[in-house]
């Protein structure tokens, strides 16, 4: 087999071809365990490019084996602040406040989300400052290593917790067009972050290893709700520049049993993908790039050809 | 709505996809997934587990060297003494001239003055003399303790824990005279009324009761001034004592701290060691093929080789030297430490996260036996055709369509399929990596040269270009979905989809679970 030219697969790092830097934001107890995966192949295989890991969580634990890491746990304090002033705050601290204030008590909170999304995202409205300033000096960091001129955000995290599934939507807000977008990178160039990407886990195996009852519903339930969201953002022309799913198994024999397995199977594919980037993409640039925004699907059996138009819901109303 | 009854009765397959909107998603979804060799790793590991603290614990000088006169640097007779000397050269507060009344009288006054604190700039001085003589000694001991304990950080406790009692068991300081001041007092109104006597006495005899007034007015001086200064040094003696003892008990805190740090590092080898004998299997089972790990004893053989050594000693020497050399490079890139500063093994271990320090060691070990191990030559034991087709069928998709990601329904699949074979080493090697290269090339996977991993082969295989509402886990979701409702669940943020406004289910998406009927209308 001929071997690809690595200039031209954009492993050389001469030119204006070369790699991007890469910051993966390890988001979720299965995103830190993917990425700790990914750092130790990266570790292994010499460094041989950019990457500067943060971790986002609502569980410190583990925070030591990446670079930074933001810990946004629902704390007594961070639930005493959404408490005493809740308007200062978003509408997900509203929200948790009119609608579910059981959530909020304080004696019930522990470390994680215990997959209730809305508990991270009040995280998120309480700690926005310190997530744009992590996200910047992450920045910083990486261009303080003088790879490339454009770095290209890596989410990794499971779509079925709490707070994995949370972060990669929440997080979009960051890194896409917008005004968090433009204060994180003050001072910068405006096109220095790439769109990012996403190494999402369906968590299948998590779901299937729950003993309590409810914990699988509401595991698989997350990750349709998280899917229903991407395609909102999508729809809104924030979306990730593309999501890899990684599922269960396949019908190879392959089957990542638990959540260990696939957090290590992610990791080794995140990496994979990274260091393979110029070759995937300069794939993708004459294909995926441009059928991804021109293509549609186009089979008759989608819910608004069933449906009559009263019965829709608002986000299909206009839906073809 | 009754999604349970339609679980439960099967209901007829709903003949819509379980999502809004299709038609309007993007094609950017994909799946990837990769699958690769891994060499067995229980034998490495429990070698790791035996060579880790050996290597870690190991000191340069098995000497340990704490000048036992060290000890006696905060034995407050010297240093009182010292500090005594140091006062009586003060200009102001030396001893007089023998005979001379006057400033006897004037140092006695300011002697008093100072003890009743109405002198301040006098009390610092005395302070600051003070605080200069115990201060050096104490520093002088806070110093040789860390020399010792960072030179051999897990051999100097027994001396140093013999120091605890040894701080315990100085002499207590004698304040000295306690009625010094009030003879003091007394020795000079004696003096200063002596002036009455000059005619009253013969000569001879004033001359003699005035010299041995002022000899005695003198001693008593001296004695007052010790007192005090006696009095102002116990506090600040102490006070160090107390400085040292803090220092040393924090440095045995650290050295447990060390040790423990030793501890997990080799619990986590023993972990990993007993992990990769439980799951070879389970390895087999998911993306990964497993090939032959070297002998303990080949392992062996590759580090002394790699090291250039011929004895045990040595070789724990040379991976101490490179394992501080890698750790210190680690410390670096994490922040840790400026690039210039070149801390104490001790504190190098402590400031690292263990993970990082086991990721280290195994990194240091991989890359000295990689030389003596060929992945070629265990992928042949495999079987070449074994090895290619297991990695490529363990690299297909987990993402399924029923037939919906087709050209027909507007789909455009792309597909790109990457192997990456690490560098040969051997001439042998480079026919076995040709032979590889040649059969994954039949299988359409293209060998993409990337800077990738030297000890293992992977395979990467991406198929992207779906909408999500295709995917075929999502009828299964909706219903979970559904479900989840029963327990209170919030499975959305708040404020993304219209009809979820705090978090709670979407009744629009709930109605996909409505309308089974649809389809037979």
């Amino acid at each position: 087999m001929k071997e690809t030219d690595p200039a031209r697969s954009g492993n050389g790092r001469s030119g204006a071809g070369s790699d991007p830097a890469f910051l993966l934001l390890a988001a979720g107890g299965a995103g830190k365990d993917s990425a700790r995966s990914a750092v130790r192949h990266h570790e292994a295989a010499g460094r041989p490019f950019a990457l500067y890991t943060l971790a986002i969580d609502t569980d410190p634990s583990g925070f030591d084996a990446f670079d930074s890491a933001i810990n946004i746990a629902p704390t007594r304090e961070a639930v005493s602040a959404i408490l005493s002033n809740p308007h200062r705050h978003g509408p997900a601290c509203q929200a948790l406040i009119r609608h579910h204030p059981h959530l909020l008590e304080r004696e019930s909170l522990g470390r994680g989300a215990r997959t209730h999304r809305p508990l991270t995202q009040a995280a998120f409205e309480i700690h926005e400052e310190t997530l744009t300033e992590g996200f910047r000096a992450a920045i910083h960091a990486l261009l303080r290593q003088e790879h490339g001129d454009r770095i290209q955000p890596v989410f990794v995290g499971s779509l079925g917790g709490g707070t994995g599934s949370a972060v990669a939507i929440l997080g979009l807000d960051f890194f896409v067009d917008g005004p968090r977008r433009d204060r994180m990178l003050l001072g910068l160039p405006p096109d220095l972050l790439a769109k990012p990407i996403a190494f999402a886990i369906d968590p299948y195996a998590h779901a299937l290893q729950q003993t309590n009852e409810v914990a699988p519903d509401r595991i698989l339930a997350n990750i349709y709700a998280t899917r229903m969201e991407l395609a909102e953002y999508e729809k809104r022309g924030k979306g990730f520049q593309y999501v890899f799913h990684l599922g269960l198994g396949n019908d190879a024999g392959a089957v990542f049993s638990t959540i260990e397995q696939v957090c290590h199977a992610n990791g080794l594919l995140v990496w994979s993908w990274m260091a393979n980037y110029g070759y995937f993409k300069s794939r993708a640039v004459d294909g995926l790039d441009f059928e991804k925004v021109s293509c549609r699907y186009c089979g008759d059996d989608v819910p608004e050809a069933f449906f009559p138009a009263h019965e829709r819901p608002p986000y299909a109303e206009n839906a073809r | 709505m009754n999604e349970t009854s339609e679980n439960q009765n099967g209901a007829t397959r709903r003949p819509y996809l379980a999502m809004w909107g299709i038609r309007d998603q993007l094609c950017s979804h994909g799946n990837a997934m990769v699958s690769g060799t891994t060499v067995g790793a229980a034998e490495f590991e429990a070698l790791a587990q035996d060579v880790l603290p050996d290597v870690m614990l190991h000191d340069e000088d098995d000497t340990v060297l704490i000048d036992p006169r060290l000890w006696g640097e905060l034995q407050p007779a010297p240093l009182l003494a010292r500090v005594r000397e140091a006062i009586r050269a003060q200009p102001d507060l030396r001893l007089p001239a023998d005979g001379d009344a006057d400033t006897l009288l004037k140092r006695a006054s300011l002697l008093r003055a100072v003890a009743a604190g109405q002198h301040p700039e006098l009390g610092e001085e005395i302070a600051r003399l003070v605080g200069q003589v115990c201060g050096e000694a104490g520093q002088r001991v806070r110093q040789a303790i860390d020399l010792a304990a960072d030179k051999a950080p897990c051999k100097v406790d027994a001396a140093l824990n013999d120091l605890v009692p040894f701080l315990d068991q100085l002499a207590p300081i004698n304040l000295g005279d306690e009625g010094a001041p009030a003879r003091l007092s007394a020795r000079c109104e004696q003096v200063a009324g002596l002036g009455k006597w000059r005619n009253a006495l013969p000569a001879p005899t004033f001359d003699s009761l005035r010299l041995s007034l002022l000899d005695d007015a003198q001693d008593a001086y001296g004695r007052a001034l010790d007192r005090l200064v006696t009095e102002r040094f116990e506090n600040r003696w102490e006070k160090e004592r107390d400085g040292v003892r803090e220092h040393l008990e924090h440095y045995l805190e650290t050295s447990r701290d060390f040790r423990a740090k030793v501890r997990l590092c080799t619990d986590d080898f023993e972990n990993s060691s007993r992990r990769a004998k439980q799951t070879a299997t389970a390895l087999s089972a998911g993306n990964l093929v497993v090939l032959a790990e070297p002998g303990r004893d080949q392992i062996r053989a590759a580090l002394f080789t790699h090291y250039k050594v011929a004895s045990s000693t040595e070789l724990i020497e040379a991976m101490r030297h490179d394992f501080e050399e890698r750790l210190m490079a680690q410390a670096v890139r994490r922040g840790l430490l400026p690039s210039s500063e070149r801390p104490p093994f001790r504190r190098l271990i402590l400031a690292l996260a263990v993970s990082d320090l086991v990721e280290t060691f195994r990194t240091l070990l991989w890359e000295a036996v990689a030389g003596f191990y060929s992945l070629y030559e265990a992928c042949e034991a495999y079987g070449l055709e074994r090895l290619v087709a297991d990695l490529v069928r363990r690299s297909r998709i987990t993402s399924w369509f029923d037939g919906r990601d087709h050209q027909r329904f507007g789909i455009t699949r792309f597909e790109v399929k990457m192997v990456h074979l690490p560098a040969a080493t051997s001439p042998k090697d480079v026919t076995i990596r040709n032979l590889l290269d040649s059969l994954f090339q039949q299988q359409g996977f293209q060998n993409t040269a990337c800077n990738g991993h030297a000890r293992a082969i992977s395979v990467l295989r991406i198929y992207a270009g779906w909408p999500l509402g295709i995917e075929g886990g999502n009828g299964v979701l909706l219903e979970s979905y559904a479900r989840s409702r029963r327990s209170g669940h919030l499975p959305h943020l708040v404020g993304i989809l219209p009809d979820s406004r705090a978090g709670e289910h979407a009744p629009g998406v709930l109605k996909l679970l409505d309308r089974a009927d649809l389809g037979s209308a």
